[in-house]
């Protein structure tokens, strides 16, 4: 049995400062295996594979490789140890051509002289990208005018260009469309074939137990268990995960969609850029969803609510008063927190009591001062509602998981005491675990009188939360849905293409 | 011990400015603080640390200002020549921080307008303020004009008043930078300007009211830097604007801002940058090599503050 494992970890420990992000994890990944690896936001599974991967040096623990001691300095060293990996952000040049890509860090291989042999990289490149199937793609092009999903691809072609004997796939399959999936699982399944090995990382419970021959399960940096094909169950897998047994149903479990007479934001026939004439009232105590494809203007539309975005025509009023721009809109207690919340919302590189306090200033201040103690007590109190995880409130927002970084959102609309709550995709990129806290929340926000607008691209969130969705497609009102238990995705889908 | 690492870089600083002291007092045989060099210090160090803290506000937003040395000698011209007309010195002073305050509310006015780099924007001043300068300097019989018939002795030799001058500056102004919204609200947007913006934050607001304040220092620099020399000449001011940015430097500031700036580095920047250079100078080394000295602790210092900000991160 021992030839057969292809890459042992023994005992890998990872410390990032103060926070332990991997705790003792021992994993064998056997030859001609596909192993999910699964867990919440922050449960170590990608600091794992870029250990293995060298992209980070373990604190402490080994690596077994065939059998022989492997502690990888950097990726090119695991790449020639026939260990690939695609990593779940983007990892390509934009200004870079499509070969250019997909040799970056091996342009010595094309040498004709002292210049790169451009004409045989491209042909490589074009070799590489048939090998896993895509032929229709110029391998001159800046990869800038493509979209996600062949970037993605590229990555791809690119890990698979080494005949890795074990490839790692970061969270890939959630950036592509079904087409892309069937490409990926193609290439898994001939790489087990051919007796090499995959680690495969994804958040889509039925895509792994589909896929996987055998799961490791991750909780805060420690191993749980290891699952077997014969034994995957999805109520068991998600109970390893969060620790605890989840709900079969996240979401809200009434179907009381009644809306109060007070209407706390009127949009009176706003255009703008891309919306056309968009008319809606927002009611207290109503959870109120904006879905749509992309490019429908239902990001617009929050910025908008939010004050971050003029109206060309038309205008929004809060409680019957004109709205007037981002600070106006705060001081009439809408919160806004936007998709692009590490970007926009928060402030990765400061603690979490910076982030917290931001938009709270007003109310914090006395006179004109704001006062150190007034600011630690105020993110103590949002820390512990929210059960933030976290060392201190001095610890810094980069350093969190995903949902807990979306609790310290949260923690901002809540403790400026909004009333009106503009959140644009609240569970983005959070797992199951948080995904729940989230839902109750803004349920209890709902029962509170808060009125709630969730802009979501997820039919099942839409439909499971909110008392009345508004389908945006080209910037128009495509479709307006009431609450009730019978509302099928299928129903949806034809309003929003 | 968590108090230690919280304050790590607080201390770092402030335990460099008693290193160059020490260093420099014994290797000069404490000639370094003898009351002439302490008087001669406190004379160079008042104007520069004024304006370093004015420009603490410009750097916390993330704002870059290449122009005090030329705003210095644009308003210690106005300065002298009101001060000779009228033979009123506050008049001066305010005249002083008139000019300063509107060269660089054109500056940050510009910049919001057109989006552009403040560095370049600093540029344009610096080229304008200075052409003027030397034009009006020029055209006098002596290429300069000096201080005639009115008393500034407070500003050129009373060196308590200048303690206390640099005191209120660094207790009034660093109020304003820690605990008021002015000051929280510039170090956010120095962190993340599109979140500061959705947070409230009025961006452009804030970088006026910050570019105002600098103002305000950098032309009060400017008085004291007249009063020491008597007169204006078109090289008045030369080379100050990289002598702040080295203090700041020095003093562990953050070239692009965010909350983590702190107003001391811009006191302990000075402080340290004076006592360095005077120290240099006691021990004999030549005037030339000395500029090279400043540009070698300037790299130095900007490896060290890169390396301390590129703490290791999570993946996510």
């Amino acid at each position: 049995m021992e030839e057969q494992i292809l890459l042992r970890t023994l005992g890998l420990s990872k410390n990032f400062g103060d926070v332990k992000a991997l705790t003792d994890v021992s994993l064998d990944i056997r030859r001609g295996e596909i192993q999910g690896l699964i867990g919440e936001n922050g449960s170590g599974k990608s600091t794992i594979s870029s250990i293995i991967f060298g992209i980070h040096k373990a604190s402490a623990g080994t690596m077994e490789l065939k059998g022989s001691a492997y502690s990888p300095k950097s990726p090119m060293e695991a790449r020639q140890n026939g260990i690939s990996m695609i990593v779940q952000e983007k990892d390509t040049i934009d200004m870079l051509s499509v070969a250019e890509n997909i040799f970056l860090g091996d342009e010595k291989e094309f040498k004709k002289g002292p210049l790169v042999d451009t004409a045989r990289m491209n042909a490589e490149a074009k070799k590489a990208l048939s090998d896993i199937g895509i032929t229709d793609i110029d391998v001159t092009e800046p990869v800038y005018k493509l979209n996600f999903e062949t970037r993605k691809l590229i990555e791809i072609a690119k890990a698979l260009y080494y005949k890795p004997e074990l490839i790692i796939i970061d969270e890939t399959t959630t950036a592509l469309s079904q087409d892309g999936r069937m490409k990926i699982y193609e290439i898994m399944k001939k790489q087990k074939e051919a007796g090499k090995a995959v680690l495969f990382i994804s958040h889509d419970l039925p895509e792994l137990i589909e896929t996987c021959d055998c799961l490791t399960v991750l909780r805060d940096g420690s191993f749980v268990r290891k699952i077997e094909k014969i034994d995957f169950s999805e109520n068991e897998i998600k109970k390893s995960m969060v620790g605890r047994t989840v709900a079969e149903n996240l979401y809200r479990s009434d179907f009381d969609g009644r809306l109060s007479d007070e209407v706390a934001v009127s949009v009176k026939a706003v255009s703008t850029n891309l919306l056309k004439d968009i008319t809606l009232d927002l009611h207290e105590g109503e959870i109120l969803g904006l879905g749509g494809l992309s490019g429908s203007g239902m990001h617009e539309l929050g910025r908008v609510l939010a004050g971050l975005d003029r109206c060309k025509k038309g205008e929004v009023t809060v409680y019957g008063e004109k709205l007037r721009g981002v600070a106006h809109a705060l001081k009439m207690k809408i919160g806004y927190i936007s998709k692009d919340r590490d970007i926009e919302t928060l402030f990765l590189a400061e603690s979490i009591q910076d982030n917290l306090t931001i938009s709270a200033w007003n109310i914090l201040k006395k006179g004109f001062l704001i006062l150190p103690r007034d600011e630690k007590r105020f993110a103590r109190e949002q820390i512990d509602s929210l059960k933030i995880k976290c060392s201190s409130e001095k610890q810094l927002v980069r350093e969190l998981s995903g949902g807990n970084k979306q609790k310290v959102s949260f923690g901002k609309l809540i403790g400026n005491g909004s009333k009106i709550m503009v959140l644009d995709s609240p569970t983005r990129g959070v797992d199951v675990g948080v995904k729940t806290t989230m839902y109750e929340l803004i349920n209890n926000l709902k029962k509170e009188g808060h009125a709630i607008v969730i802009i979501s691209e997820e039919l099942p969130e839409l439909i499971g939360m909110c008392d009345r969705i508004l389908i945006l497609k080209d910037g128009e009102k495509s479709k307006e849905f009431e609450r009730k238990p019978e509302l099928k995705e299928t129903d949806i889908i034809n309003y929003l293409i | 011990m968590k108090k230690i690492k919280e304050y790590q870089s607080e201390l770092v600083k402030w335990i460099g400015l008693v290193l160059v002291t020490l260093v420099f007092g014994f290797w000069s045989d404490w000639n370094l603080l003898s009351a002439y060099n302490l008087n001669s210090m406190i004379e160079t160090v008042t104007p520069l640390a004024i304006a370093c803290i004015g420009m603490a506000f410009v750097f916390a937003h993330g704002g870059m200002d290449i122009s005090s040395g030329a705003v210095v000698a644009l308003a210690a011209l106005l300065a002298v020549v009101i001060m000779n007309g009228t033979g009123s010195v506050v008049l001066g002073v305010l005249f002083a921080m008139g000019a300063s305050m509107l060269c660089y509310f054109v500056n940050v006015i510009v910049t919001n307008k057109f989006g552009l780099m403040s560095t370049i924007t600093s540029l344009a001043i610096m080229f304008s303020a200075r052409g003027i300068v030397t034009y009006i300097c020029q055209n006098t019989p002596n290429e300069s004009i000096s201080i005639a018939n009115v008393d500034v002795t407070m500003f050129k030799k009373n060196h308590i008043f200048m303690i206390v001058m640099v005191a209120t500056a660094m207790i009034v102004l660093g109020i304003i930078f820690n605990y008021t919204r002015l000051g929280k609200g510039a170090r956010a947007i120095g962190d993340n300007h599109i979140s500061a913006g959705q947070n409230g934050v009025n961006i452009d607001k804030t970088k006026v009211i910050c570019y105002l304040i600098a103002g305000i220092c950098v032309g009060l620099a400017a008085v004291f830097k007249l009063c020491s020399t008597g007169m204006v000449q078109s090289s008045t001011g030369n080379g100050f604007e990289m002598d702040i940015l080295v203090c700041l430097v020095l003093g562990g500031m953050s070239l692009s801002g965010g909350m983590g700036t702190k107003i001391s580095s811009a006191l302990v920047g000075s402080l340290t940058y004076v006592i360095l250079m005077k120290g240099l100078t006691i021990i004999g080394m030549n005037p030339n090599v000395v500029i090279l000295v400043k540009a070698i602790v300037f790299i130095i210092i900007i490896y060290i503050t890169t390396q301390r900000s590129n703490l290791k991160t999570l993946p996510r």
